[in-house]
C-alpha cells in the first residue's frame, strides 16, 4: 500500500527511522530546518513524542532535537523500500 | 579599568563564535582567565562580553559572541554577529581574526556555522572543544587531517580544564595578520551569476552602499526575509526596484532546480560530509545511549511528570529557604549599621539622610541578591546538567495556549521569587516574541516581596475560621492571591499575543543536549556574573528612587510642629519616649511632602475605598512594594520598625477610622489593596532590568504601565462589587 499523501515527520512513529525527501512551507522555516541538518537523503529518527502529543523529540547527525508538529510537517519523507 | 581600556585600544581584536552549548563561554573565561566587562550592544539585546588574553607579551582583546546555529540572521540581535565579524557595527573594532569553537561529539552541525565563517574573509581558527568526552564516547577525530581538509588550523582543546589553552592562543597569534581562509563549498552556477548580476545592479544605481561582498549578496539572496536583504534595499535609493531585482534572481535560482531556502544547508552539508568521512570514526553503538535512557525515564508521561513537578518543587523550596535567612541577615546588617551611623551622629539631618536614605537604599538593592543568584544559580544547574532543555520540552504545549513556549516555564517560576532573575533568565527564548510576552508578564506573578503586604492584611482582616470545615479562610485568601496572580498573567499574556501578532513567530527549535555533569565552576560563576549585572542596570535605579522617596516623606520639617505634637502629649499625658519619638515622626511625615501628594490624590483613590494613607503608603512604594508595610508602621505612629508579624500595626489598622467615625478597613478596602499590590509594578528593580533586557526604555515603560494601570482598574472593580454585594 502506497499513501496518497506524502508521508511527513509528524506521521512518524516513535522510534522509527525514515529518509528526509524534501522540506515544505515557508522558505525561513525551512532555511532552519535545513540549517539544523534535516537535508534531503537525511536519516533521521523519531525518538519520542512528549506527554502532551507535542512537541516531538527527533534524532538527526547523531543528537537530539525537539520540534513542534507545525515544523515536523514541513518535513517530507521519502517512502522506504522496505 | 580605565587602564585596559586605554590599552586596549590598539590591541589585535578577535571574537569567539560557535554553537549554543559548544563551550564558548568556557573557552572565553580559559582563555582570559575569568575577568570579562559586559554591557548592551546598543539597539539590541545582545550583550556584548569582552576580555583580554594575556600570555607571555601576547596581549589580545577578544569579544565573546552570542551563540548560534547559523550565521543566517531574520532579527536585528541575529544579525549583530554578521555585523561584527564583516566589521559593520560603528561601536566594535573590525576583527582581526576568528575563532570558532566547535563541539567534537556534534561535529558536523557544529562544522555548519564553521564553513559560514570560512567565507567571511578573516583569519580563522578552529578551537576543537570537549575533546575528553569525545574520547569517552568513542568518537575519534583526526584534527591535523580536518585541519588541512578545512584550511586553517583545528586546536584541539578542553575548555572547562584548560587543555590545550598555549596551543590555541600560539595558533591565534599566528593567523592574525595571516592569510584568509578559502571557502570549503562550491556554489551553483546559477547562484554564482545571481550573485554578480546583483553586484552590478547595486553598483549601478550605487547611492549610498559601499563595496558589497559576494558573501553578503549571497545572504541577500539565500536568506528569504533576512536582516541583510532589509540592510541592502534600506542604503538603496531605490529599494522597491531592487526588492523586485533580487525576487527575480532568487527566481532565477528556483528554475535552475535549486530552493534558496534549502540550497545552503544542502551544499555546506554535502561538503563537510565529504570532510569529516576522512576524519571522523565513531564506535557505532547500537543500544540506547545513558542520555536516551534517562529520557525514557525524565520525559515519561507519569513519571517524568511527577519527577518534573518535584524538581520544580525544590527548586523553588530552595531558593525560598537558603535565601530567607541571607536576606534576614542583609537586612540586619544595615540595620545595625544604621544604628551604629545615628549613635555616631546623633539627630539631625545629615544622620537621618545616611541611615535612611543611602543605607536603607543601599540596602534596599543588595536585599535582592540573595534571591537573584541563587536562582541564578540554580537555574544554571538545571541548564547545564541538561535539564532545563526537558523542562521545556514537556511544557511546551501547556504554555504554547498563552502564546508562550516551553523556554518561558523557569523565568516565569522564578519569577515567584523575585521577577528579576526571571526576567533575566528568559535570554533562552529564542523566539523574539514570545520572549518579550514572558518578560512582559513575568512580574505579575507573584514575588516574595508581595508576601509581607498580603501577610499583614490578611491576618488583620480575614477571619480565622474554616471554611468546609477544613480549609483554613486566611490560607485559601492567601493561595487564592497566588491564583490571582498567575489567572492575570495568563490573560495578559493572551492579550499582548494578539497585539504582538504582526511580529513572526520563530519555529521552536530546541536541542536536547546529552545530560551530564554540572560544572561548578560555571554554576558559581554566572551566579555571580548576573549578581553584578543586576546591581549595576538595577542599583543606581533602586537606590536614586529610593533617596527621592526619602526626601518626599522627610521634608519639610517645621520645628514647630514637633514643639506642638510635644506639647500635645504632655497635656494628654503621655510620658513614653518611644511614644512620643513615633508621634512626632507620624506627624512629620503626614505634614511631609509625600503625605501631602498623599492627601491630594485622596480623590482618585477613595473609588478604590482607601483613605489617603493607604494612597501615601502606596506611592511610597514604587521603588519597592514591601516598603509599604513599613511606610504604614510610621503613619500609624509605630515607627519604621513595624513589620508583618507586627500586632500593634494589625490592631491600628483594625481600628483606623475615616473623620466622620467610619471604619477605614474592611473586606472590600482589603481585597482592594491586596489586589492592587498584586497587579502593580511596584518594583525599580524589575523596571531597571526589563529596561536592560530588552534595551530599550519603551518596553520597561509598556510594563509599568499596563500593570499600573490594571492594578487601579482591578482593585476599582473589586472594591466596588465588593460593597454591593456586602
Ligand atoms: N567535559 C567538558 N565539558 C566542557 C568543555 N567545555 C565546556 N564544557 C562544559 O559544557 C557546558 C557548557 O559550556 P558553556 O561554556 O556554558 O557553553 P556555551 O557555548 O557558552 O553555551 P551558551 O552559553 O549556551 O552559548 C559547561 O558545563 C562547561 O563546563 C570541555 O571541553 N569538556
Amino acid at each position: 500500500m502506497i499513501a496518497q499523501n506524502p508521508r511527513t515527520l509528524a506521521d512518524l512513529k516513535a522510534s522509527a527511522k525514515a529518509t528526509v525527501l524534501s522540506l515544505q512551507g515557508e522558505p525561513a522555516v525551512q532555511q532552519r530546518l535545513a540549517e539544523m541538518g534535516l537535508t534531503s537523503g537525511r536519516q533521521i529518527r523519531m525518538v519520542r513524542v512528549a506527554p502532551l502529543g507535542d512537541p516531538y523529540q527527533i534524532e538527526v547527525l547523531n543528537y537530539h532535537l525537539s520540534l513542534r508538529r507545525r515544523e515536523c510537517e514541513c518535513v517530507l519523507l521519502a517512502t522506504d523500500p522496505a | 579599568m580605565a587602564t585596559t581600556q586605554a590599552t586596549s585600544e590598539s590591541l589585535p581584536v578577535i571574537a569567539l563564535l560557535g554553537n549554543p552549548n559548544a563551550g564558548k563561554t568556557s573557552a572565553f573565561n580559559m582563555l582570559t582567565g575569568l575577568r570579562r566587562q559586559v554591557a548592551n550592544y546598543p539597539g539590541v539585546t545582545v550583550e556584548k562580553a569582552s576580555g583580554i588574553i594575556r600570555h607571555n607579551t601576547t596581549k589580545l582583546e577578544v569579544l565573546d559572541l552570542p551563540g548560534a546555529y547559523s550565521l543566517t540572521a531574520r532579527s536585528p540581535d541575529e544579525f549583530v554577529v554578521t555585523e561584527i565579524l564583516l566589521g559593520h557595527r560603528d561601536d566594535t573594532k573590525p576583527l582581526d581574526a576568528a575563532v570558532v569553537v566547535i563541539d567534537a561529539t556534534n561535529l558536523e552541525r557544529n562544522l555548519f556555522l564553521a564553513s559560514q565563517v570560512l567565507e567571511a574573509g578573516l583569519p580563522t581558527v578552529i578551537a576543537l572543544n570537549m575533546t575528553d568526552i569525545a574520547e569517552r564516547r568513542g568518537i575519534q577525530i583526526d584534527s591535523d587531517k580536518l585541519a588541512d581538509k578545512l584550511g586553517v588550523p583545528v586546536i584541539p582543546i578542553v575548555a572547562s580544564t584548560g587543555k590545550g589553552r598555549v596551543a590555541l592562543i600560539e595558533a591565534i597569534e599566528k593567523a592574525i595578520g595571516g592569510d584568509k581562509p578559502s571557502p570549503i563549498c562550491d556554489w551553483p552556477d546559477a547562484v554564482n551569476q545571481s550573485v554578480e548580476a546583483l553586484s552590478a545592479e547595486i553598483s549601478k544605481r550605487n547611492g549610498a552602499i559601499g563595496p558589497v561582498t559576494p558573501y553578503e549578496l549571497r545572504r541577500c539572496l539565500l536568506d528569504a526575509n533576512g536582516e541583510m536583504e532589509r540592510k541592502l534595499l534600506a542604503s538603496h535609493p531605490d529599494s522597491r526596484a531592487l526588492a523586485e531585482f533580487v525576487s527575480e534572481q532568487r527566481e532565477k535560482i528556483k528554475a535552475s532546480g535549486h530552493s534558496p531556502a534549502n540550497l545552503e544547508a544542502e551544499i555546506r552539508y554535502a561538503s563537510i560530509a565529504d570532510i569529516v568521512s576522512g576524519c571522523l570514526k565513531r564506535t557505532p553503538n547500537t543500544e540506547p545511549t545513558r542520555s536516551e535512557r534517562l529520557d525514557n525515564l525524565l520525559t515519561h508521561r507519569v513519571l517524568g511528570t511527577m519527577i518534573f513537578v518535584a524538581v520544580m518543587t525544590i527548586t523553588f523550596i530552595s531558593v525560598f529557604s537558603w535565601a530567607a535567612p541571607l536576606m534576614d541577615g542583609i537586612e540586619a546588617m544595615f540595620g545595625a549599621l544604621a544604628g551604629w551611623v545615628h549613635a555616631a551622629l546623633g539627630e539631625g539631618l545629615l544622620a537621618t539622610f545616611l541611615t535612611d536614605g543611602v543605607i536603607g537604599g543601599v540596602g534596599s538593592v543588595l536585599v535582592f541578591l540573595p534571591q537573584i543568584m541563587i536562582l541564578i544559580a540554580l537555574i544554571t544547574l538545571l541548564e547545564d546538567c541538561g535539564y532545563l532543555a526537558r523542562a521545556a520540552f514537556l511544557m511546551d504545549r501547556v504554555l504554547r495556549v498563552f502564546g508562550l513556549g516551553g523556554r518561558g516555564f523557569v523565568p516565569l517560576l522564578s519569577s515567584f521569587a523575585c521577577a528579576i532573575p526571571g526576567v533575566m533568565a528568559t535570554r533562552t527564548i529564542e523566539c523574539p516574541r514570545e520572549r518579550l510576552i514572558t518578560i512582559l508578564i513575568a512580574p505579575l506573578m507573584a514575588c516574595s516581596a508581595r508576601i509581607p503586604v498580603y501577610t499583614i492584611f490578611v491576618a488583620a482582616f480575614i477571619p480565622q475560621r474554616m471554611v468546609l470545615g477544613f480549609l483554613p479562610l486566611q490560607g485559601l485568601v492567601f493561595a487564592g492571591m497566588y491564583f490571582f496572580g498567575i489567572v492575570a498573567a495568563a490573560v495578559a499574556a493572551l492579550v499582548f499575543r494578539s497585539v504582538l501578532e504582526g511580529r513572526a513567530p520563530t519555529p521552536f527549535i530546541l536541542e536536547l543536549p546529552s545530560y551530564k555533569k554540572p560544572s561548578i565552576k560555571l554554576i558559581l560563576w554566572r551566579s555571580l556574573d548576573r549578581g553584578k549585572v543586576f546591581i549595576q542596570s538595577a542599583g543606581t535605579i533602586i537606590l536614586a528612587m529610593s533617596m527621592i522617596i526619602w526626601a518626599l516623606l522627610y521634608f519639610p520639617r517645621p520645628a514647630d510642629l514637633e514643639t506642638k505634637v510635644r506639647g500635645d502629649m504632655q497635656q494628654a499625658g503621655i510620658t513614653e519616649p518611644v511614644k512620643i519619638e513615633n508621634a512626632v515622626a507620624g506627624e512629620y511625615l503626614r505634614n511631609s511632602y509625600m503625605g501631602r501628594v498623599g492627601k491630594a490624590i485622596e480623590p482618585a483613590v477613595k473609588p478604590l475605598g482607601w483613605d489617603w494613607k493607604i494612597g501615601m503608603a502606596t506611592l511610597a512604594s514604587f521603588p519597592a512594594r514591601e516598603v509599604v508595610v513599613s511606610t504604614l508602621g510610621i503613619i500609624y505612629n509605630l515607627g519604621a520598625g513595624a513589620d508583618e508579624e507586627s500586632t500593634a500595626l494589625r490592631q491600628k489598622l483594625q481600628s483606623a477610622t475615616w473623620p466622620d467615625g467610619r471604619k477605614v478597613y474592611n473586606i472590600p478596602v482589603v481585597l482592594s489593596i491586596m489586589v492592587f499590590f498584586a497587579l502593580c509594578c511596584q518594583c525599580g528593580g524589575t523596571v531597571a532590568v526589563i529596561k536592560r533586557e530588552t534595551n530599550s526604555w519603551k518596553w520597561a515603560a509598556v510594563a509599568f504601565s499596563y500593570m499600573t494601570i490594571l492594578a487601579y482598574v482591578g482593585a476599582l472593580v473589586v472594591y466596588q462589587v465588593g460593597i454591593r454585594v456586602s
